[in-house]
């Protein structure tokens, strides 16, 4: 048990000094990013046929 | 397809921004010097640690160079470069003025691979005391100078005290850009309400004005963990921070002043004015009073120099300025997102009534 504990300190401290934790913390980002695109898209979507559907009972 | 076309500029906006997203955040820095201990070089034989980052494994440093003005020191000594350090020692000779002495020197680390070589500088690192100058006499050989052997390294520049935080650029700045392009897009439609009287215009200058905030937000947020990170401070006293709480203030007093009036017509008459007014106020409170203040902490600004002066390289310019148009055009999409919700609120309301 304990040689698992100081293994995972190991490879916690090994994360957090190298460039891991910048590439993780990049990573979340772009992923965040690409979820925000893909929000806007849908939205967008959503609302065009929300105007469509307005137009139709407009006329 | 003709629609398709019309918007083609909403993917465009999005393309460029996930682009710079993760160019900006893989692209890797040069190398460079992250700091320099002891900061003041006292007695015979003084000695230096350089703290270095990034330098690829096949290089080596050769030499430690420090200099200011016309004087120049070469290190007699150098430790190997082990886990981002290397240790110089120097020995000042006495055949130098006394004006070499009791000045702020910068250090400069040459490295070289089997082939080249190149240098890396840290800009006034280290004072250089009257008490290292001795009787020995030594060489001081003026070292090749930087610009002969040119820039060795691909990547973003190490600038000292932004370090990795450079990164930071293609991610703030282009935030106030697109903030103060959606305000001037948003005060023209409030100027065309005016002009011509329809609502649409009045709903579209709203839309701009609530985008442009969320980005102003994101802009303040990304800001203090910038200064954070390079002036170790959240928010540091700095006139163009002030003068940016100031401007968004206003602005979000335009949300207030539109949220209270009732009629359609004086909301949208008394807020274009609103609206026309405040837009050259932001931009004299964020834009030309820094400039005018003799303090102040931002490049471009009162006495520092912009970043167009030596921050923007090439590899910063090739992604910075898609980055600032990507912003723009996603930004203009979530307003024109906000402008078509309230259309159909809008429509809505008409049919219940």
């Amino acid at each position: 048990m304990l040689n698992l504990l100081s293994s995972f300190n190991e490879a916690a401290v090994g994360f957090l000094v190298s460039e891991a934790k910048f590439n993780a913390t990049a990573t979340v980002l772009v992923i965040i990013m690409l979820g925000l695109g893909l929000y806007l898209f849908r939205l967008d979507r959503k609302l065009s046929r929300m105007e469509k559907n307005q137009e139709g009972r407009d006329t | 397809m003709n629609s398709w076309i019309k918007s083609s500029w909403k993917p465009l906006g999005l393309l460029l921004v996930m682009g710079t997203v993760v160019a900006g955040l893989f692209v890797p820095l040069k190398p460079g010097i992250l700091d320099v201990n002891p900061q003041k070089l006292e007695g015979p034989t003084p000695e230096l640690n350089c703290f270095v980052y990034n330098v690829p494994e096949n290089w080596k440093a050769t030499e430690v160079v420090l200099q200011s003005g016309p004087h120049q020191w070469r290190s007699n000594r150098l430790s190997s470069l082990q886990k981002g350090q290397i240790s110089a020692s120097f020995h000042p000779n006495n055949s130098q003025p006394e004006s070499a002495f009791n000045r702020l020197y910068s250090v400069f680390v040459h490295l070289e691979n089997d082939s080249q070589g190149t240098w890396m500088g840290l800009p006034d690192a280290v004072w250089l005391d009257l008490s290292t100058r001795s009787s020995d006499s030594v060489s001081t050989t003026v070292a090749q100078s930087a610009k002969e052997e040119g820039d060795r390294f691909s990547g973003l520049p190490h600038r000292p005290i932004l370090n990795e935080s450079i990164r930071n650029q293609f991610f703030h700045v282009p935030m106030w850009f697109a903030m103060m392009f959606l305000l001037l897009f948003s005060a023209v439609y409030a100027v065309l309400y005016l002009i011509k009287g329809q609502m649409d215009d009045d709903t579209r200058a709203d839309a701009f004005i609530r985008a442009a905030l969320v980005a102003g937000v994101i802009g303040c947020v990304t800001g203090a963990v910038w200064a954070r990170a390079t002036w170790g401070d959240w928010w540091p006293r700095d006139p163009k921070l002030n003068g940016v709480a100031l401007g968004m203030l206003m602005y979000f007093a335009y949300l207030l002043l539109r949220s209270t009036l009732k009629d359609p017509l004086q909301r949208a008459r008394l807020s274009s004015v609103y609206g026309i007014f405040v837009f050259p106020l932001f931009i004299a409170l964020i834009w030309i009073m820094p400039k005018l203040s003799s303090n102040t902490l931002h490049p471009g600004s009162g006495g520092t120099v912009g970043f167009k002066k030596y921050d923007l390289d090439d590899t910063l310019k090739m992604i910075f300025y898609p980055a600032v148009i990507g912003w723009i055009l996603v930004y203009t999409w979530i307003a024109q997102l906000v402008y078509r919700t309230k259309k159909l609120e809008q429509s809505q309301e008409q049919d219940h009534a």
